[in-house]
């Protein structure tokens, strides 16, 4: 890093011009704002997912019903047909779920223990200090 | 590359955002809120545009959150929307071709005589927000948010040999300036 990329970091660095204008109530407006479009996006995931599996399990318990009330062979077939697409869609969407939960899980735990290593290692090497 | 605490911890929470957690949410929001302000604010001048560009950053990612696969990348893919959505509001203001008329009136205008460290220093400071925005969006990320070339590239969507010639010839720019004002 030569001389003038040395006084660059150290003038942009500076934000000391900038300290007196965050507007705090305006930060603190903007916060609940996006705070409250996380809920909604949370809320809204749940609730698609929720549709889904209802709408499967639906396709798959009417397509038995009529499976078993159907007397015509592709009236049988057809119904099979939706009641295998609705078990599957169960199944699959279930499965999803859980990759998606487990892996988030793993994850988190791998994080957690690399956070703690971190923090060991910077203690370590402070206490040889 | 040794990652410190604080990116770590970053990383934890985005994966804790991606599960639902409301509070990692708003601890991730508090610490990158002021990071993405400023930056929006030196890019755009502009108090109530930059709040208005880090809103629409933040309302982006919480969209695209769930679908992040790295939590590692979530530096450069926040900073990326944000350059983005800084990129739009420039365009619209047509900001590009008033600064670059800027630069260019700079570049012919004859420096003072007999400054010291702290004039050469608001010397640099005009030199830098003389630049185009892109430039100075360049300077920002790499020596202020300390970003790396490929990080850089990855923000801006461009390859890191054009992050780097840009650099290059940015700092060439801006060394040019410095030395007119120092040598007078």
């Amino acid at each position: 890093m030569d001389n003038l990329e040395k006084k660059l970091t150290e003038l942009l660095s500076d934000d000391s011009d900038l300290a007196g204008r965050v507007d705090q109530a305006a930060r603190k407006e903007m916060t609940q704002m996006i705070f409250e479009k996380f809920e909604l996006d949370m809320f809204k995931v749940k609730v698609v997912f929720w549709i889904f599996l209802a709408v499967s399990a639906a396709m798959m318990v009417g397509g038995m019903i009529f499976l078993t009330q159907e007397k015509g062979v592709r009236g049988m077939l057809f119904a099979a047909v939706i009641a295998l697409i609705g078990y599957n869609s169960t199944i699959l969407m279930k499965l999803w779920y859980w990759v998606v939960s487990t892996k988030l899980s793993i994850l988190k735990e791998l994080k957690q223990m690399q956070l703690q290593m971190a923090e060991l290692t910077g203690k370590e090497s402070s206490g040889k200090d | 590359m040794r990652k410190s605490r604080a990116q770590i911890y970053d990383e934890l929470l985005v994966i804790k955002c991606q599960q639902g957690d409301r509070e990692a949410f708003n601890e991730l929001v508090g610490r990158w809120q002021k990071r993405l302000w400023h930056y929006a604010y030196r890019l755009t001048g502009s108090e109530p545009s930059a709040w208005d560009i880090v809103q629409e950053t933040w309302f982006a990612i919480v969209k695209g959150l769930a679908k992040l696969d790295d939590s590692a990348i979530f530096p450069a893919w926040a900073f990326r929307i944000l350059n983005n959505k800084c990129a739009d509001w420039l365009r619209a203001r047509h900001l590009q071709s008033r600064l670059n008329d800027q630069l260019a009136e700079q570049a012919q205008e004859e420096p003072d005589n007999g400054q010291d460290d702290s004039e050469k220093a608001e010397s640099l400071r005009q030199a830098v927000q003389r630049l185009s925005p892109d430039s100075r969006a360049l300077l920002e990320l790499r020596y202020h948010e300390g970003f790396d070339i490929a990080q850089i590239a990855k923000i801006m969507g461009v390859p890191e040999g054009t992050v780097k010639s840009r650099l290059h010839r940015t700092l060439e720019q801006l060394r040019q300036i410095v030395e007119r004002f120092e040598n007078g």
